[in-house]
């Protein structure tokens, strides 16, 4: 600390120190103070398996469409949410394979300049992405669960995942004597595949 | 030129180097903790890192410049002894 550049270094350096604890600080104490939001809505409104023609004969394809209600609105109350990746995703198992599977059928970025766009309520929402497996694909997989996903990505700190909504199974503890199935509230029954194709 | 390097160069002397180190070291993390406070009472990250830049900006200003307060202990060097001539 004898010279004045000596002096701008040091104090440089402990300044980036502190700078670095104060970042680290916040990215933890954001995590205590983290909101919640009301569990939305996932509406089916149509939901079919078509086998494709032509050149996509080998595939089959899950065509659905959705009506999507849910408030994140309240995930910008937290100081240190930059923005959100929000996307429906189809979860499923493979009763043949064994294995968990996911597709993103759909997604959006919300920023902080436009908190208002958090508040989704949209109808008849078709998929960016579409859900296709092998010919013959679709039967082995009975059931999936449809579910509105946000990440909420901070300014600093990790990215921090939650649900916003989820499908209910429509026919889900209604009628139980004539239950044709042991799915779960929130397993969405896969339909079989139609005749007739799509795609080509 | 050489006044004004030495002039540049801002020498303190070694109670005064103690002083600004502690100065630094103390300032610093007083802004750090003023900065976190302030940027989770204003929800904004951005208003506490400015914060803490002001605070930044301001211990270099009390730090860097070789202040008289930095030169109140200046080294008593023992006196020229004068050697007898043959």
């Amino acid at each position: 600390m004898f010279s004045a550049w000596q002096r701008l270094q040091n104090t440089s350096s402990w300044a980036l120190s502190v700078c670095l604890t104060l970042l680290a600080v916040i990215s933890v104490s954001s995590w205590y103070v983290l909101p919640t939001v009301p569990l939305g809505s996932i509406g089916l409104k149509s939901f079919q398996v078509v086998p494709g023609s032509g050149s996509q004969s080998n595939l089959e394809y899950a065509l659905m469409r959705l009506d999507v209600q849910s408030d994140l609105t309240p995930l910008f109350a937290n100081w240190n949410t930059k923005q959100l990746y929000v996307s429906v995703v189809a979860d499923w198992n493979s009763t043949v394979e064994g294995t968990q599977s996911s597709v993103v059928l759909w997604d959006r970025i919300i920023t902080r300049k436009r908190p208002e766009a958090a508040k989704l309520r949209i109808e008849g929402l078709k998929a960016k992405n579409v859900w296709k497996v092998r010919r013959g694909g679709f039967k082995t997989i009975p059931s999936c669960h449809l579910s509105l996903k946000y990440d909420i990505m901070p300014y600093v700190g990790i990215v921090t995942p939650g649900i916003g909504a989820r499908a209910r199974n429509p026919t889900w503890n209604v009628t139980t004597e004539t239950a044709t199935n042991s799915f779960g509230e929130w397993d969405i029954a896969v339909p079989g595949v139609k005749s007739g194709g799509v795609g080509s | 030129m050489e006044a004004v390097k030495k002039q540049l160069e801002g020498r303190i002397d070694y109670e005064g180097q103690r002083l600004s180190e502690q100065v630094a070291y103390f300032s610093l993390v007083v802004s750090g903790v003023i900065a976190f406070f302030v940027s989770f009472l204003a929800s904004s990250i951005k208003f506490g890192l400015i914060v803490f830049a002001a605070g930044y900006v301001i211990t270099l200003l009390a730090v860097v410049p070789p202040w008289p307060v930095y030169r109140k202990h200046p080294i008593a060097w023992l006196p020229v002894r004068r050697l007898k001539a043959d």
